[in-house]
């Protein structure tokens, strides 16, 4: 039945998924598997295997072309990896697939606002300060005048 | 049904797990152990609880594991008679028939009537199926005793078909167009919004789930052993994967299954328990 189609493309979806990126997505199985050691990844070929039989193996290329069982599947992930949008506050903070160039501006924007709005209440603080500091010379060379009045109306 | 003699040789199953038959003393790297684990595992877990379908199977005594083998053998010579260009039906259909068509299974009560047949025994039948099939049987839990929302979701499920390997589509795929998935790559995935997650069930690969933004990718053997020793790789094999059930063959795909049921009619000859 589908069976042998369905042992040629988890292979191929494994491939897509982790032997892209120069071994990004390999350190990422790694990491998921909790494992350092490539004799302890058997199920798919390793890069040595790639190396060896870099002539033998066909590569597959990125493409939904290539898959037949599992193309709705790929199709679905990437329409909502594409698709996906913050919908909480907290969601705003985690990068989107698409545009990231978009994220990054506004991530950039939020930091420099909010770095602006520090710089604004630090402001408003300082003129506070500043205008306390004024009243307090003020008082203090009104009481140095009235002081020096004192010394200066004796006998 | 059985005789007394089954039902001692069922109580020494249920009691002591360390029979003749038990599970741990075959070659798991031979993917073909696997139907003859899941017959054993079913039969002492789960055929022998007083609960198990009670209304199918009798509430005072149960068949032996010789009946239920030979009515998992009817079922796949059933499911091997399906034509693979034929008209796809759902699994509910194709059980039914299954059922219609053998009023005498032999681990069923004999109280049952042609009528009421199916209700009683669509579970226990799933149950057959799953494990002639090379599925995973639903995990039974506290809160699931007998796996009943794996069993929901898969009688819509269509035979002949894929969609026991790879799953119901998540889109209609007539409406897929080629395209370029270049994003499609884990450290690129894994640097969004989801997160990738192993399953050992061969129909939820590439399942997502957008509400906990979790895709789950198939993995096994590897996976298991790690977790079974605690983030340790074991050097030796664990259960055989599905995948390498499909390589070497299977029910769903046409798999002569002789060799596996010679040696599941052998076992039953080995424990005594055969009276066919």
């Amino acid at each position: 039945m589908s069976a042998e189609t369905v042992n040629s493309e988890l292979p191929a979806v494994i491939d897509l998924f982790f032997h892209r990126g120069q071994g990004k997505s390999i350190r990422r199985l790694q990491t998921m598997l909790g494992t350092r050691k490539f004799y302890h990844i058997r199920t798919f070929r390793s890069s040595v295997d790639k190396y060896f039989y870099r002539w033998g193996i066909p590569e597959r290329q990125a493409h939904l072309r290539e898959f037949r069982l599992y193309r709705p599947h790929l199709a679905y992930l990437h329409q909502q990896m594409m698709g996906w949008k913050p919908r909480t506050f907290s969601e705003l903070f985690i990068p989107g697939y698409a545009d990231r160039l978009g994220w990054y501006t506004a991530i950039f924007a939020i930091v420099f606002g909010v770095l602006g709005l520090l710089s604004v209440v630090t402001s408003i603080v300082q003129m506070g300060l500043a205008i306390v500091a004024l009243q307090v010379s003020q008082e203090q060379l009104r009481l140095q005048i009235a002081q020096l009045g004192n010394s200066t109306g004796g006998p | 049904m059985a005789d007394s003699s089954d039902h001692a040789a069922a109580a020494s199953l249920e009691n002591d797990q360390r029979t003749s038959i038990y599970a741990s003393g075959y070659d798991k790297s031979n993917c073909k152990s696997f139907i003859l684990l899941a017959v054993e595992d079913f039969f002492r877990k789960t055929c022998f609880s007083y609960y198990y379908h009670n209304a199918a199977l009798g509430s005072g005594s149960r068949a032996s594991i010789a009946a239920v083998a030979f009515d998992m053998i009817d079922l796949i010579t059933y499911l091997a008679a399906i034509d693979p260009s034929g008209e796809a039906r759902s699994l509910e259909w194709w059980l039914q028939d299954f059922v219609q068509k053998n009023p005498g299974l032999r681990s069923l009560a004999p109280a049952q009537t042609p009528d009421d047949i199916w209700i009683y025994t669509k579970g226990h039948i799933y149950e057959l199926f799953c494990i002639v099939a090379g599925l995973r049987p639903p995990l039974a839990t506290s809160d699931n005793p007998f796996g009943q929302y794996a069993r929901t979701k898969m009688w819509h499920y269509k035979l002949p078909g894929p969609e026991f390997l790879v799953g119901a589509p998540p889109i209609d795929p007539e409406s897929v167009s080629d395209g370029p998935i270049e994003e499609l790559d884990a450290a690129f995935i894994c640097s969004g919004p989801f997160r990738i997650r192993f399953t050992n069930v061969l129909a939820n690969n590439l399942k997502l789930n957008t509400v906990r933004r979790e895709l789950l990718l198939y993995w096994e053997d590897n996976i298991s052993g790690l977790t079974d020793f605690l983030g340790r790789s074991s050097r030796e094999r664990t259960t055989p994967g599905m995948m390498d059930q499909f390589r070497d063959g299977h029910v769903l795909g046409k798999f002569p299954f002789l060799l596996v049921l010679s040696t599941l009619i052998r076992k039953v000859d080995v424990c005594g328990n055969c009276q066919l």
